[in-house]
C-alpha cells in the first residue's frame, strides 16, 4: 500500500468537497474516477498538502501530509490538468529549472531534462520556447516535468485533455509504460473510462467527495453467476415489485435494461419464476459480466439512489 | 529515436538541500527578465552615472590628464556627501524604470501560465519561493544602487591621494559615508523590490501590473499633496520617493530638514510598506488560491 486516506474531510466554506473519505491504493496503477465535482483533484491536492484537511489523515509511502508535506512532494510528480509553462523559456530549460527545484544538480537536471523530453517525444522541439507548441504537445512537456527528477508516485491529472486521437494514444501508452516499466506509481485522474481502463490495474470511484469504489479493475469486472440483465415486455413495475418481494437487487444499466441480482442460492429458474408470477415476458436475458462503464454506472446509481424499487 | 524504443528510466541520485535549490528561483527568473533586450539596456544606462562619476574622479586626481585635457587647473571639488545624495537622487529614477520594466515579469506570467503550480508541486516552502523572487528583483536593483556606490567609494579610497580628506580624516568623516549609502541604497532596493513583485502577483497580466505599480508610486504622493493642499493641513508623505529623499536628506544633510520627519517615522513607514507588500505577495501565492481551478 503506497497511499492511505482514512476519514479524510476537505471543506471549502460551508461546501465539504471530501467528505469522510477514506480509500487505500495499492499495485502500480490506479485510476482516480468520478464525475466533475466529484472531489478527484481536490484529493490530489490534499494528498500533496495544498488544501488543509479538516480531519482525517493521508499517508504517502508512510508520511503523513500534515507533518511531512514536503517530503511528500519530494517523492511525487504531479502533471496538472491546465497549462504550465514559463513564458519565454524552453522545454529543456523549463524542465532544467524544475529538476533543480527538485534537488537535481544543474548537471544532472540538465540530462534528465533531455532524456525526459526525448522519452516522451519532444525530441527535436525541445529548444523552442514551450508556449509555441501545440496542445498535445504542451501536454507532452508537463508529463516530461512530472517525470524529470524521478519520483516515486506519479500524479496525472487528466492527462488526455484536449489531445487529437493519435496523440491521446502516445499519451496513454507513455503513462502505462511508466505504470508497468518505471517501479514508480501511477495516480490517474479522468473521467474518460476508456483511458483509465487501458492504463490503470486498479481503480477507485469517487463521487461527492466520497470513495464509493475501489478495486482491481480485473476483478471488478468478474462475471457474476447471480447478476443477469433483463429486459422484460409487460407490466414492468409488477415485475419490479415481484423482485424486490422476492429480495432481488435491482438496478438499470445505460441502456435501460435491468440488472437483477439474485438472492444466494437461487439460480435462472427463480427469475422465470418471479417473471411468470409478474406475467412478464423475459426478451432479453444473459449472465452480465461488467465494462468498466457499467462498474462506474453502478456505483453512481448506488451511491445517489440506492438499488431501484417499483415505481422508480 | 522513436518513443516506443525509449523505456522511462527512474532516477536515484543525490538530492541537494532546500537553500541551494532555491538559487535557481533568482537565476531563471532573471533569465526571463533579461530575454527582453531593453532590461539589458536599462542596466547599461543605469552604470552611466557610475562611469561618469568615476571619469570624473580620475580627471579630478590625474593633474596630468588635467593638463592634457587643457582643464582648469584646479576642476570644481568634488563634494563626497553631495556625490552620493545625487547619485541616489537619478538611480531612483531609473531604479523605477527597472522595477516597472522587471517585476512584471516575474510572477504575473507565472500565475497567468500556471506554471507556479507545477513550481509548488516541488518540495520548496512558499517563504523560500518568495525570497527566490525577492533576492533576483533586489540583486537587479543593487545593482544600480549600492553595489555602484560601493564601487564608487572604492574608487575614491584608490584615486584620491594620501593626503587628501578623504584619507585623512577616514574614519571620521569618511567611512560613515559608507555606511549611510549603504543604508540609503538598501532601503531603496528593499522598499521598490517588495512593492514590484507585490504589484505582479495582484494580477495574472503583466501590463495590468505595470499599471498598479504606476498607481502605487505615485499614488500616495498624490493624495499626500491634495490632502496637504485642500485642507491645508501637514501631512507627513508616506510615498516611495518621499520617504528614500527624506532619508537622503536625513543621512546627508544631517542639519538640512525639508519636512517634519526623522529617523523613527521614515523606518515606520518603510517597514509598513515592506510588511503590506510582503503580505500581499505571501498571500497571493497561498496554494488555495495558486490550485484553484
Amino acid at each position: 500500500m503506497f497511499l492511505e486516506a482514512d476519514n479524510v474531510t476537505v471543506t471549502f466554506g460551508r461546501r465539504r468537497v471530501l467528505d469522510s473519505l477514506s480509500m487505500r491504493l495499492q499495485g502500480r496503477s490506479t485510476g482516480l474516477l468520478g464525475p466533475n465535482g466529484a472531489g478527484k483533484s481536490t484529493f490530489i491536492k490534499a494528498l500533496m498538502g495544498f488544501v488543509p484537511l479538516r480531519q482525517g489523515f493521508i499517508r504517502v509511502l508512510g508520511h503523513d501530509v500534515r507533518r511531512e508535506a514536503m517530503r511528500i512532494r519530494s517523492l511525487v510528480g504531479y502533471m496538472p490538468e491546465h497549462e504550465s509553462y514559463i513564458e519565454g523559456l524552453s522545454a529543456v530549460r523549463l524542465l532544467r529549472y524544475l529538476g533543480e527545484l527538485a534537488g537535481l544538480s544543474p548537471r544532472d537536471a540538465m540530462e534528465r531534462a533531455h532524456e525526459s523530453l526525448h522519452y516522451v517525444g519532444i525530441g527535436e522541439l525541445r529548444y523552442r520556447p514551450v508556449e509555441t507548441y501545440s496542445l498535445g504537445n504542451q501536454q507532452r512537456v508537463k508529463l516530461a516535468q512530472a517525470i524529470v527528477h524521478g519520483p516515486k508516485i506519479l500524479v496525472l491529472d487528466e492527462p488526455t485533455n484536449a489531445l487529437d486521437p493519435e496523440g491521446r494514444n502516445e499519451m496513454l501508452r507513455l503513462v502505462r509504460d511508466i505504470g508497468e516499466y518505471s517501479g514508480s506509481h501511477v495516480i490517474m485522474c479522468s473521467h474518460i473510462l476508456r483511458d483509465v481502463e487501458y492504463c490503470c490495474e486498479s481503480v477507485t470511484v469517487l463521487n461527492n467527495g466520497k470513495a464509493i469504489l475501489s478495486g482491481v479493475i480485473e476483478d471488478l469486472k468478474k462475471e457474476d453467476l447471480r447478476t443477469y440483465e433483463v429486459r422484460v415486455e409487460g407490466d414492468r413495475n409488477r415485475f419490479l415489485q415481484e423482485l424486490d418481494r422476492h429480495g432481488c437487487y435491482i438496478t438499470e444499466n445505460l441502456q435501460g435494461h435491468l440488472r437483477v441480482t439474485l438472492p444466494e442460492g437461487h439460480g435462472t429458474r427463480y427469475l422465470f419464476e418471479i417473471a411468470g408470477k409478474a406475467d412478464v415476458q423475459l426478451r432479453h436475458f444473459h449472465f452480465k459480466k461488467d465494462s468498466l462503464e457499467d462498474i462506474f454506472v453502478n456505483a453512481l446509481q448506488e451511491s445517489e439512489q440506492g438499488p431501484l424499487h417499483a415505481g422508480s | 529515436m522513436p518513443v516506443h524504443e525509449l523505456r522511462y528510466r527512474s532516477w536515484e541520485g543525490e538530492v541537494l538541500p532546500v537553500p541551494v535549490r532555491l538559487l535557481s528561483v533568482p537565476r531563471y527568473t532573471l533569465m526571463a527578465v533579461f530575454n527582453k533586450y531593453i532590461a539589458a539596456v536599462l542596466l547599461g544606462i543605469g552604470v552611466l552615472q557610475l562611469i561618469g562619476y568615476g571619469g570624473y574622479l580620475v580627471i579630478v586626481t590625474m593633474p596630468e590628464l588635467q593638463a592634457m585635457l587643457e582643464l582648469p587647473a584646479e576642476p570644481v571639488g568634488l563634494k563626497d556627501e553631495q556625490v552620493f545624495r545625487y547619485f541616489y537622487s537619478v538611480q531612483y529614477y531609473i531604479c523605477l524604470l527597472m522595477v516597472l520594466l522587471a517585476a512584471p515579469r516575474m510572477i504575473s506570467p507565472e500565475l497567468a501560465h500556471r506554471s507556479i503550480a507545477i513550481i509548488f508541486s516541488r518540495a520548496i516552502p512558499r517563504s523560500g519561493y518568495i525570497l527566490g523572487k525577492v533576492a533576483a528583483l533586489g540583486g537587479l536593483l543593487s545593482l544600480l544602487t549600492w553595489v555602484q556606490t560601493c564601487i564608487l567609494f572604492s574608487l575614491m579610497y584608490v584615486l584620491y591621494p594620501p593626503d587628501h580628506t578623504f584619507h585623512q580624516q577616514f574614519w571620521t568623516e569618511s567611512f560613515p559615508l559608507l555606511w549611510k549609502s549603504l543604508l540609503l541604497g538598501i532601503t531603496v532596493t528593499l522598499l521598490l523590490t517588495f512593492v514590484g513583485l507585490a504589484g505582479s502577483a495582484i494580477t495574472k497580466n503583466a501590463r495590468h501590473a505595470v499599471v498598479y505599480l504606476l498607481i502605487a508610486f505615485l499614488g500616495p504622493g498624490l493624495a499626500t499633496n491634495m490632502i496637504s493642499n485642500v485642507f491645508e493641513v501637514n501631512v507627513p508623505a508616506i510615498s516611495l520617493r518621499h520617504l528614500t529623499q527624506d532619508l537622503g536628506y536625513l543621512l546627508f544633510n544631517p542639519g538640512e530638514m525639508l519636512r517634519d520627519t526623522g529617523f523613527v517615522w521614515i523606518t515606520i513607514a518603510a517597514l509598513a510598506w515592506v510588511a503590506l507588500t510582503f503580505g500581499i505577495i505571501f498571500l497571493q501565492l497561498r496554494p488555495h488560491r495558486v490550485y484553484r481551478e
